[in-house]
């Protein structure tokens, strides 16, 4: 049996809209365990992001509470609330999000500074292995606009890798690249999973089910799991 | 975030052509700002200077009683510098001093109005009335409980109206000391009216060293208090520029922030995303803010600097004695103009950055 990483009870996220009110998640309840590659598909609005975003404690919900790691998490103050983002979860975003000033390296090394259990002497051959791990060790003081796409999105999946959290989060990580990268990026992903993290990524692509072992599909507000096969 | 983090992060975006900009904006704004305070600094100074008797360009008559055996100078070529001179006799009108009845200690100097200006009046006495000063009408006794005098003024033998008050600074008289009109004086003198001999002198500049040289030959003289009503008004505009110069750069600064922090949005929202608290970003803000305010403040205030040496020192020392003081850099300008607009900027930046971070983070990264 997998640890359980994250649970979700009661959560319900709505929108107003112009004095319209839309439900984006109605009433989840869903746990995500340890070891185990997460895809959640459901057509454009379906909530994915917003799942995501509350799963990630970077968008709040209308109500029900979240479990991390067997803590509840909502209530806590925004100081902590980051302090669970820097120790537990990586997040790796469709437009990378990559600071335009800093090199790959110091890109990667961004969620070390605030990390005490990482030494400064340690933080930048930290940052560089990592980079190797990617396979960018020729790119490790380049500037993000002199890297391809893939090689961005690759420097963005190594920062998410900073601080050795069990839980990543990708939102869309492949909708800006093209095939070949595309099939880097969730390789990169399930070897996270087989190595004992919790890995959830939102995806658009259908060369997702080739690697999710779970598949959770949004319809109207509400999950629907499949187990991948 | 340690220190050499902090480095890391900063020194990054120190030289963003924004950071740029913003150097040029505040370099711009803290030259105007030591410009008028320096301009201020003078006036004020000058004024405090005005009620010096030793300051340059006064105006100083040399008196000779009647009876005064010492005979009075014509040649004053061994001066170097003065405007102009006039000689002419007038009735001496020395201070008279009578006790008040109803306040056995009180006494009150009693002087002819001369020049309205001396007083800043343009009220005219008529017979037996008086202005005073306004410390003297109005006083506290020991016990710090405010009185005031009846305006019917009763002496011995005669009476006077008060018509009105003035401001002792003005012309810094004595606190007792209230002006009648010259036909109340001679009606009130009680022995014949002397003359004397006067020999005006105007804008003196040495007035120190001429009033010891008259003092030594036994003649007296008398320095004429400078009229501050041009120099009021001076100060008062310059407060007034400062105060629009301070509102319009405030306004720049707020708005160049404010538009700064939102081209940053996406950088605020990936590094609350990873994990940075609140007070870490804005941390970062403000020490790159300051670190650009600094060096800017220190670029503007050099020229400032060398043109204070080359040429508003220069200016300034024509008005006043070289032996009275010396005219350092104004510093309490420099420090005032220093703590307002970094204070501002402080604020500024807490403020900017207070109400976006505590939006959701993935609004904040979406970049609205």
């Amino acid at each position: 049996m997998k640890d359980v990483v994250i649970e979700l009870k009661n959560i319900t996220k709505e929108y107003t809209k112009k004095d319209e009110k839309i439900i984006a998640l109605n009433d989840i309840n869903y746990t995500f365990s340890s070891g185990k590659f997460y895809a959640i598909m459901g057509h454009s609005g379906s909530g994915k992001t917003s799942l995501i975003n509350i799963i990630g404690l970077i968008h709040s919900c209308t109500s029900g509470s979240l479990f991390l790691d067997g803590t509840e998490v909502l209530e806590m103050t925004q100081d902590e609330l980051a302090d669970k983002r820097m120790k537990y979860i990586g997040f790796v975003f469709q437009d990378f999000y990559l600071d335009e000033h800093l090199k790959a390296y110091e890109n990667v090394m961004l969620p070390m500074l605030i990390n005490k259990n990482i030494k400064p002497s340690d933080r930048e051959e930290l940052a560089k292995k990592l980079l190797n791990d990617f396979a960018l060790e020729n790119r490790i003081n380049h500037y993000p606009k002199e890297l391809s796409g893939g090689e961005q999105q690759r420097v963005a999946i190594a920062r998410a890798l900073a601080n050795n959290p069990s839980i990543i989060l990708a939102d869309e990580p492949t909708g800006n690249l093209d095939e070949e990268n595309e099939k880097f990026v969730f390789e990169s992903l399930k070897k996270l999973a087989q190595e004992g993290k919790c890995v959830i990524v939102v995806s658009h692509s259908n060369a997702v089910l080739d690697y999710a072992d779970v598949v959770i599909n949004i319809n109207k507000g509400k999950l629907e799991e499949n187990i991948n096969g | 975030m340690d220190s050499k983090g902090r480095k890391i992060l900063i020194k990054s975006h120190l030289f963003e052509n924004r950071n740029i900009l913003f150097f040029m904006i505040n370099f711009f704004i803290i030259l105007v700002i030591l410009i008028l305070m320096f301009t201020l600094y003078f006036s004020i100074t000058y004024k405090i200077l005005s009620y010096s008797n030793d300051v340059s360009f006064r105006t100083v008559e040399v008196s000779k009683k009647e009876d005064d055996n010492i005979p009075l100078p014509y040649d004053f070529s061994f001066l170097d510098n003065f405007d102009s001179i006039s000689f002419h006799v007038d009735k001496r009108y020395d201070e008279m001093e009578f006790a008040l009845k109803n306040y056995s200690d009180v006494s009150v100097k009693l002087k002819p109005l001369l020049e309205p200006s001396e007083i800043n009046t343009n009220k005219e006495l008529s017979q037996n009335e008086a202005i005073c000063s306004k410390n003297f009408m109005i006083y506290s006794n020991e016990n710090s409980v405010k009185y005031i005098r009846p305006k019917d003024l009763q002496f011995e033998d005669f009476s006077l109206n008060l018509l009105g008050v003035y401001n002792t600074r003005d012309n810094m008289s004595s606190l007792n000391t209230c002006y009648i009109s010259k036909s109340t004086y001679e009606s009130l003198l009680q022995s014949e009216q002397s003359y004397e001999e006067i020999v005006r002198l105007n804008n003196i500049t040495d007035v120190k060293n001429f009033r010891s040289q008259m003092a030594k030959k036994g003649l007296s003289t008398y320095v004429k208090k400078q009229n501050n009503g041009n120099i009021n008004l001076f100060i008062i505009t310059t407060v007034f520029i400062i105060s629009i110069v301070l509102i319009i750069s405030f306004t720049i600064i707020f708005n160049f922030i404010k538009k700064k922090s939102i081209y940053r949005l996406k950088r605020y929202g990936l590094l609350k995303a990873v994990g940075y608290k609140n007070i870490d970003i804005v941390s970062l803000e403000l020490r790159e803010d300051v670190i650009i305010f600094i060096c800017a403040f220190i670029a503007s205030t050099i020229p400032l600097a060398l043109l204070y040496n080359y040429t508003i020192s220069h200016i300034f020392m024509e008005f006043v004695n070289e032996s009275l003081m010396t005219v350092n850099m104004p510093i309490l300008a420099i420090l005032i103009s220093f703590i307002l607009v970094i204070s501002f900027i402080i604020y500024i930046v807490k403020s900017v950055l207070k109400k976006i971070l505590k939006q959701d983070i993935s609004t904040i990264l979406e970049g609205d």
